[in-house]
Formats: structure tokens, C-alpha cells, sequence
């Protein structure tokens, strides 16, 4: 559902239910920036071993053996 | 062939919401009669899956009988790693046999990688809808 598709229901709401809208959502924006800010003074371990195709190969062979052997 | 089942990302950090979440799945894994239930992470940037150490003395491997030695890279470079076989089932699927490198770090979670969780598995991520869809592959011929 767009904008466009739910603008006229929000413009027909009573007038309490629109500000109630604008606290939800400036709520919910400011809950996103805030992870995003929270975010931005940690230091997150990066583990994911992206580059060791080599080791990818290891195990490769190891499943074939093992197929083999099995 | 099954469907696909769903699961839910993982809020790691309940402070940061959903800025920590991951795709975590819950996962059997079974080696020589001993299982170990885990979460791993699901992750199509890894180059292959990665056991930490105490996951595998709870399966009961033994290192020194574990002779394929693994280089790993990144934050893992300087931890010791060796190649191990696993049978692993997800859900109500049918069990795989997953290769993992075993290394010697506790820190690291268990990664689902490319070799090789994602040979066996079709998988698709809904971020924005906070879930994930795997299912067994397609055989070749079908």
C-alpha cells in the first residue's frame, strides 16, 4: 500500500488521531536513528572468514574423502 | 520436494534493536551418537562454515585426530583450524553432512557459509521483513 493509497484516510482522521500519528511516528523514526547512532560507538567483530577459499577447497576435499571413504 | 520453512532474525543487542539483528537458525548437529543443538549464523559472505572449539569437544571430536588442516582469514587468521564432518539437519529437513573448519576460537559463533551450508540449502532473506526462508537444494536432475 503507497502513500497516495492511504493519504485519504489519514486526511479524513479526526484531528486526535492525526497528532496521535505524528507522535508514532516521529517515535518510531527516532528509535531507528538512535540503533543506528548506538551503533555507530561500538566495536562489532567482524568474523566472517570471506576471503579463505583456500581453506573453502580444504573442505571440499575433505567432504569427497569422506564420500569415498564412507 | 519441501517447501521452505521461515525463521525469524535475531535481535543479538536488545539495545540496538534492530540494528543487531542476524539470521540465526537452529541447527542439529550429530557426530559419532553425540548432539549438540546450536544457533548458527547464516552467512552467505563466509567462504565456508566455521565450528568454534567448544562446540566441537561437546560433539566429542578430538583434535589431534584431526589431520586437514584449515587457513582461515580475517579475525580468524591467527586461530588454528582443521577440517571436520559433521551430519547436520535443519528443521524438518532431511540431515546433510556439513564440513566445518574447527578452530581453536571461542569467540566465534558458529558460521554457515558458502562450503558448505549453502550447497545444501536454498536460502532467501527478507531483511526488511526480519526473516529468512531455507530449503533443501534442488537435485540437479529434477
Amino acid at each position: 500500500m503507497s502513500l497516495s493509497d492511504l493519504l485519504p484516510t489519514i486526511q479524513a482522521l479526526p484531528r486526535s488521531d492525526k497528532l496521535r500519528l505524528i507522535q508514532l511516528l516521529a517515535a518510531d523514526m527516532a528509535r531507528e536513528e538512535r540503533a543506528v547512532a548506538d551503533l555507530a560507538d561500538k566495536t562489532v567483530p567482524i568474523w566472517s572468514p570471506h576471503d579463505a577459499f583456500e581453506g573453502a577447497a580444504t573442505l571440499l576435499r575433505a567432504l569427497e574423502q569422506d564420500r569415498g571413504g564412507s | 520436494m519441501p517447501d521452505a520453512e521461515r525463521f525469524a532474525y535475531v535481535e543479538i543487542d536488545p539495545s540496538l534493536g534492530a540494528a543487531s539483528a542476524l539470521p540465526y537458525v537452529p541447527l542439529r548437529l550429530e557426530y559419532r551418537q553425540n548432539v549438540v543443538s546450536v544457533s548458527g549464523l547464516v552467512d552467505s559472505g563466509a567462504a565456508l562454515n566455521v565450528l568454534p572449539y567448544d562446540v566441537g569437544l561437546q560433539l566429542g571430536v578430538v583434535w589431534q585426530e584431526q589431520t586437514r588442516a584449515v587457513r582461515l582469514c580475517g579475525n580468524l587468521a591467527d586461530s588454528e583450524a582443521r577440517a571436520i564432518i559433521v551430519t547436520g539437519t535443519v528443521g524438518q529437513f532431511a540431515p546433510v553432512r556439513l564440513a566445518f573448519a574447527w578452530t581453536r576460537n571461542n569467540e566465534v559463533p558458529v558460521i554457515l557459509g558458502q562450503v558448505n551450508f549453502f550447497m545444501e540449502f536454498d536460502i532467501c532473506f527478507f531483511r526488511s521483513r526480519f526473516t529468512f526462508d531455507i530449503k533443501p537444494k534442488e537435485s540437479q536432475g529434477n
